[in-house]
């Protein structure tokens, strides 16, 4: 790739911002300022930026807005969405439409910046951009599309699955696991996990390409393993129903968990199945490509977050296992449970046993 | 004149609050009183029910009355009437026996005494004069009665003298008293064809004349006449008797073997016995027959009395049974009264609630877009005190060399100075400051100092809005409260939304200013709400005939006309459920009225619409919403 300081745009309405950010970032990057997303257009067809780092809210158009035709425009450059309003519409969007690399609050660290801009710098010109970028596998637009009968009419009726590929759907609502199986059609194999410790322990016994995740189970909160899991396992692609009001959620989703979409809980039966089939894609490439998982590297969630979740994961799994011990047992696992004496230990340290193998010590 | 007025009003805890529950106050209707409105509706009612039990009751009663008196009459007259016919079918009797007895008695005496004795003797007295009497005129008394006048009696009296005198006279009497000694009849008189009384055992009588007697008259044609008399003193055979009853009889006298009347008898019978008799029975019975009223009478009055009675035992009863009824209704109607006030003051109570949170949910949103608005200029401006500082570190050997040279020039006189750079030569070299950088950070500083500017002002805005260290009621520039309130709102609403400003040359008004921000606050954001991507909002301002007109303007969608009339009431919402309480434009409407202004929507669909706040000049708020 090209040699020298990495070329980084900054768009921000107000003057100041992008002045304090060229004095920022002028020492280690090359940086080019602007206050209008036009003309940040402009400039992005003049120059081959590795980084682009945008304002949300902005005149006349949003953040999200410009960073989608950003994507379009320059599919190589990594996106920052820079903001200091966390409109949680605005933060799904930029991870539907958008794609952004990281969701980044001000005011600023002026440490962190850098070092994340270097970081990204360093991704976009040393790994390849996935096929799907290029192609715009799920255009922002096709999301209101898909809403569309007619827009169902072009899409396949079922998701495909090829052979070792699997979707684990963890939520404990009925409804939308029914809702998920019946847009997915009977022959695409779904993992069904309605507490931590079940998502653990199918995660353990078999890597799952798509994992389809409500916030919540129960009142646990999920998104810590979503984040760990794609530290250790970036090919899992990540799809979260977006029934949240917490914006710090929604960020450490985006940040740390790398989110590929949300979906909203309200959604039609072709918008679901349309992510998810290319959910499916995505995490082929990723799998077919080791190089391209580094686009979407995730921020470390941090040991408190580990150590929170594998307490969280064992608590699930004693409440499970107290009140149907074997119950989660499929034909294949049957054994770990009549191993042990106490049939709760004898699971819990399966469990803690998967835990480890997936999270780390 | 005002600031007594106004530290008073101050001193109210919520007072936006205050003015929406008083704005509320005058607007809805007067309160219906259940409780009252019940008693004095079915006391009425019930007190008429009565009335009217009480008057059938009293007509029934009179009715009653009526019937009783009515067969009492009925059987009084009856009785009356047996009474009566009793004693005139026995005085009938009695009269027709004794002039039966009369007649036979005139027949024997006649056939004893009229041939030999008084046939001669009335052919006699023919021949005294009686003409020349009847010829003198009668006369009329004082009663306006017909009558003979003395001379006229004197003139027959004088020939009843001259009929005396006749021959025979003395035999016949003597005859005649002998004949009737010792029985009833107590008189005897004998009158010839001319009606003269040529005999009377009562010698003063004879000469009389009985031409216009009635009796007389009918017995001349045949017929005896008789007639019951009482006498007080009464003149007979055996001297003067008193206080007899007498049955008088005028009896035709036919001569012995013929028709023909040749005379008549006037016979008085003594009937005192018998009719003390009849009269005797005749008591008795009317006696039975006034024992017999009575008894009806009191038998009536006892009925009477009963049904009374059991009219005011009805009327008693309805009473009660009607302060029953009205004692269980009125316990459920002050049990529901009590239920419906504690309803209406838990709706009041939530519909406050509702108010409040409606009002917290805008300000929260605003403070929310704030905070984020803050965090712009807080951003570059820590970015950039971040980065001088770094910088300062690099600055230091610099400023440290040139203080030494400084200090060497100052000791060293001429114009060459030899440093020995031994031991500072690393960090000499190492000197990595341009003289731009110095600039670059005055620059920096500059940009961090109109960051601090910029908050400032967010701060003076949100001081302006809130204006909680400003008198609640004050003189008030609309224009700047618009200003302040337009300021803060587009931290809230899209930016693809542009906010026009227009404001017109208005003159302060006095009012709430607290409570007008939050009108146009949530007129703004409604109207940014109504716009579905790109649009604009404007803001007017201008004067108008003794109003304050603000127009918030926006391009959205607009209002449906069948809607427009109750986007003011309480509790509408278009909004989706959880999202909007309803009570944003119906507060809105509260406080703009207790201002003494109003509050309208201009929208056609598809258009956008037009919310038009009108305030007068001396608006005051809550002055008036306490007025």
């Amino acid at each position: 790739m090209e040699a020298g300081k990495g070329r980084v745009l900054c768009v921000d309405d107000e003057p100041h911002v992008v002045r304090a950010l060229h004095w920022l970032l002028r020492k280690d990057f090359e940086v080019h300022t602007t206050t209008s997303a036009t003309e940040a257009l402009q400039v992005l067809g003049q120059h081959d930026f590795d980084v682009v780092v945008s304002d949300q809210r902005m005149p006349g158009v949003t953040g999200v807005e410009f960073l989608r035709d950003v994507r379009k425009a320059a599919p190589r450059a990594m996106r920052i969405l820079l903001t200091g309003y966390s409109d949680l519409d605005a933060m799904l969007r930029s991870v539907n439409e958008s794609e952004v690399y990281r969701f980044v609050t001000k005011p600023w660290d002026i440490k962190a910046l850098p070092k994340l801009i270097a970081e990204a710098v360093e991704i976009s010109r040393s790994t390849p951009v996935v096929a799907a970028e290029r192609e715009e596998a799920v255009p922002a637009t096709a999301i209101q599309a898909a809403e569309s009968e007619a827009a169902q009419a072009h899409r396949p009726a079922t998701v495909v699955l090829r052979d070792g590929e699997s979707i684990l759907l963890i939520d404990d609502d009925d409804g939308i696991r029914r809702t998920v199986r019946e847009v997915l059609g009977g022959g695409v194999p779904v993992r069904h996990a309605s507490n931590l410790a079940e998502a653990v322990h199918a995660l353990d016994q078999a890597p799952a390409s798509v994992v389809i995740s409500d916030v919540r189970v129960g009142k646990v909160d999920v998104t810590r393993l979503i984040r760990l899991m794609k530290q250790k396992h970036p090919e899992v692609v990540a799809v979260v129903f977006s029934g949240v009001q917490d914006a710090q959620v929604v960020m450490d989703l985006i940040n740390q968990g790398q989110v590929y979409r949300f979906i909203p809980k309200t959604s039609k039966p072709g918008l679901i199945r349309l992510i998810v089939d290319s959910a499916i894609k995505r995490h082929r490439q990723l799998a077919d490509s080791p190089e391209a998982r580094r686009r979407f590297q995730v921020e470390a969630a941090g040991e408190e977050a580990r150590r929170s979740l594998h307490r969280d994961v064992e608590q699930s799994a004693l409440a499970f296992a107290g009140a149907s011990p074997g119950a989660l047992a499929p034909a294949g696992a049957a054994g770990f449970v009549e191993e042990g004496s106490d049939e709760g230990q004898g699971f819990l340290h399966r469990i803690s046993g998967g835990f480890r193998r997936l999270f780390g010590a | 004149m005002r600031l007594p007025a106004l530290a008073k009003r101050e001193a109210a805890p919520d007072p936006s609050d205050a003015a929406v529950s008083k704005a509320h106050g005058p607007a809805g209707p007067v309160q219906f009183r259940l409780v009252r409105y019940f008693t004095v509706a079915s006391l009425v009612a019930f007190a008429v029910v009565a009335a009217a039990f009480a008057w059938f009751e009293a007509k029934r009663s009179d009715f009653f009355r009526d019937v009783q008196e009515r067969e009492g009459a009925f059987f009084n007259s009856t009785q009356d009437q047996f009474a009566r016919r009793q004693e005139e079918a026995a005085l009938r009797d009695l009269l027709a026996i004794h002039e039966a007895g009369n007649v036979n008695l005139t027949r024997l005496f006649a056939n004893a005494l009229w041939e030999r004795d008084f046939a001669p003797f009335v052919a006699r007295a023919a021949s005294v004069p009686i003409d020349h009497c009847r010829a003198i005129a009668d006369v009329v008394d004082a009663k306006g009665k017909t009558v003979a006048p003395p001379e006229k009696k004197a003139c027959f009296a004088e020939a009843g003298q001259r009929i005396m005198a006749l021959p025979g006279f003395r035999e016949i009497d003597a005859k005649v008293v002998d004949s009737m000694k010792k029985t009833s009849v107590f008189k005897i008189k004998v009158f010839d064809l001319r009606g003269v009384t040529v005999y009377s055992s009562e010698h003063a009588q004879i000469g009389e004349d009985k031409l216009s007697n009635a009796g007389w008259k009918r017995a001349l044609a045949g017929t005896p006449a008789s007639e019951l008399t009482h006498r007080d003193r009464f003149s007979a055979f055996e001297g003067v008797v008193e206080n007899r009853d007498l049955i008088s009889s005028y009896l035709p006298v036919l001569g012995p073997g013929t028709d023909r009347i040749v005379g008549v008898f006037e016979v008085y019978s003594d009937v005192t016995p018998f009719l003390a008799q009849i009269r005797g029975t005749s008591t008795q019975i009317k006696a039975s027959a006034a024992a017999n009223r009575e008894k009806v009478a009191r038998v009536s009055e006892e009925n009477q009395s009963q049904v009374e009675a059991s009219s005011r035992v009805q009327v008693g009863s309805l009473l009660a049974v009607l302060a029953v009824l009205f004692g269980v209704l009125f316990l459920i109607v002050r049990r529901a009264d009590g239920i419906i006030a504690a309803q209406e003051l838990d709706r009041d109570q939530a519909h406050q609630q509702l108010a409040q949170s409606e009002k917290m949910a805008a300000l929260g949103q605003m403070v929310a877009g704030v905070a984020h608005q803050l965090n712009t200029p807080l951003g570059f401006s820590k970015s950039n005190v971040s980065l001088v500082m770094d910088q300062l570190d690099q600055l230091a050997t610099p400023v440290k060399v040139a203080t030494r040279i400084s200090a060497l020039v100052r000791q060293v006189p001429g114009d060459k100075i030899v440093l020995d750079v031994g031991r500072s030569r690393g960090a000499i070299e190492a000197i990595d400051a341009a003289p731009e950088d110095v600039a670059a950070m005055k620059e920096m500083l500059g940009d961090v100092l109109r960051g601090i500017d910029q908050m400032s002002e967010l701060v003076v805005h949100m001081r302006d809005f809130t204006r909680l260290d400003r008198a609640r009621v004050s003189e008030f520039d609309v224009n700047g409260g618009l200003k302040s309130v337009v300021y803060l709102a587009k931290s809230v609403i899209p930016n693809s939304i542009e906010v026009v400003e227009a404001y017109g040359p208005i003159r302060q008004i006095v009012c709430t200013p607290s409570q007008l921000n939050q009108i146009f606050l949530n007129l703004i954001i409604n109207a940014s709400q109504a716009i579905e991507d790109r649009g604009r909002i404007t803001v007017a301002t201008r004067e108008e005939a003794g109003y304050v007109r603000v127009d918030v303007a926006d391009t959205g969608t607009g209002i449906p006309p069948e809607i427009q009339e109750r986007i003011f009431e309480p509790y509408f919402t278009t909004k989706p459920e959880g999202v909007g309480t309803g009570l944003g434009l119906n507060v809105a409407r509260d406080i703009a009225r207790a201002h003494g202004g109003d509050i309208t929507v201009d929208s056609r669909p598809g258009h956008g619409a037009t919310f038009t706040v009108v305030l007068p000049f001396e608006a005051g708020g809550e002055t008036r919403a306490a007025a």
